[in-house]
């Protein structure tokens, strides 16, 4: 017997619609303790956890409120539920950046994978974003993005050792491999034609997930 | 008896008082189970649907005027009105601690141009990241930042994007901003050597404060 907001009816008997009231209070309590503190519990009424149904469409905001739901995100990898967030309005600025005015599109806030394991670590930003992170000492291969993003979009790289033996810090740039959006090559000249050192690179990429 | 109307509230001393029959008293009843029904639809699955009732299917947050208290085990979300922004979601750490601002301005995206691409991104605490790739050689070597609402250059760094390795710009110290709300708009760059042209190419990552 489900909750049924219609009940009780004055045409029929009281006793007659005792079970459903009962039903309708008993369910109440039920559902509500679903994602929150149980009814007669000291923190009634409080969140414990947020299940979040997948949505289809983005909740229209016509108020002064923010709104988070789940709604299915295309990756490189594979579609997952998002958490996503829409504000009320474009912020204001004295100098609109975007004479296309962009409204307030939902911001997707999450990614359904981190690695804090290495040696490609990776987390993620709002907006699908994902931040990759780690050090090499060889760059005679690529470095190899895992998940594999849609698009790299910035890479910084820095010589982890602090000189050369000619007293200067290395030279260095990254550069894309072509035909793969998952990698990129380190270029240095090391030490140049000096002797061979040892060398270790710190870098930092973001991609589109 | 006929249904209750719309704009009859929900009435938690209803029904039935002591000296009242069931009977009389089913018009409250319904009316409360009623409203009882549409005010937990808001945001959950509805009280009656064949699966999962009581999972949210949206978290609306309405804006708030003041903090939120916490206690011990708790921690609370909110959205309140960010200074010189609109409703952002904030977090306040247990017992009253520190509340955290966790979302900032409004993530758009940005036309590229010959000179530069660029994103920018935000992470909690009020902070803007700004990233992309800038073409040195036609872009005047600056770095331009929108949206424009950083106040403060906290880092700058960069790394030429090219087959051919180099020392990357180094950045001057940034004039302070004479705009009327005291954004920075651009980032400047300097060739890493004197009378060389430095990189073609560069990817950067600048992070400030909103």
């Amino acid at each position: 017997m489900t909750y049924d907001p219609t009940k009780p009816v004055g045409e029929i008997s009281p006793k007659d619609q005792v079970v459903q009231v009962e039903t309708n209070f008993e369910q109440f309590a039920t559902i509500f303790n679903v994602n929150h503190t149980a009814f007669n519990d000291p923190n009634q009424g409080d969140h414990e956890t947020i299940l979040f149904e997948i949505q289809t469409d983005d909740p229209v905001i016509t108020k002064k409120l923010d709104a988070l739901y789940a709604k299915n995100a295309t990756s490189k990898i594979d579609t997952q539920p998002q958490l996503f967030l829409r504000i009320p309005v474009f912020l204001p600025t004295n100098k609109p950046s975007n004479p296309d005015s962009p409204g307030n599109p939902p911001m997707q806030l999450t990614y359904n994978e981190v690695n804090t394991a290495g040696p490609i670590y990776q987390s993620f930003l709002p907006g699908g974003y994902l931040l990759y992170f780690g050090s090499t000492n060889n760059i005679a291969v690529p470095v190899i993005l895992s998940p594999a993003p849609t698009q790299i979009l910035a890479v910084i790289v820095n010589p982890n050792n602090l000189t050369t033996s000619d007293g200067i810090p290395f030279d260095v740039s990254t550069s894309p491999v072509p035909s793969f959006t998952d990698r990129f090559m380190i270029n240095s000249t090391l030490n140049g034609s000096g002797p061979v050192v040892s060398y270790t690179f710190n870098w930092m990429a973001i991609a589109i997930a | 008896m006929t249904t209750p109307p719309d704009n009859k509230p929900y009435d938690p001393n209803q029904p039935p008082r002591a000296n009242s029959s069931i009977g009389q008293a089913q018009f409250e009843f319904q009316n409360n189970f009623s409203k009882l029904f549409n005010a937990f639809k808001k945001d959950h699955v509805s009280l009656d649907a064949a699966s999962n009732a009581g999972n949210h299917t949206v978290i609306e947050l309405l804006q708030q005027t003041g903090d939120f208290q916490t206690n011990i085990d708790e921690i609370n979300i909110y959205s309140k009105k960010a200074s010189r922004q609109t409703a952002q979601l904030f977090l306040r750490q247990q017992n009253n601690a520190n509340e955290i601002q966790l979302t900032n301005y409004q993530i758009y995206s940005l036309k590229s141009t010959s000179k530069q691409i660029e994103y920018f991104t935000f992470l909690p605490g009020g902070i803007v990241v700004y990233f992309g790739t800038v073409f040195n050689r036609i872009s005047g070597n600056i770095i331009n930042l929108r949206p424009a609402i950083c106040r403060r250059i906290i880092s700058v760094v960069l790394c030429p994007n090219q087959p051919t390795p180099s020392y990357p710009s180094w950045v001057e110290v940034q004039a302070l901003p004479t705009n009327v709300d005291r954004f920075y708009e651009t980032v400047k760059l300097n060739p890493p050597e004197r009378d060389e042209p430095g990189p073609s190419v560069q990817d950067y990552i600048i992070l400030g404060n909103i």
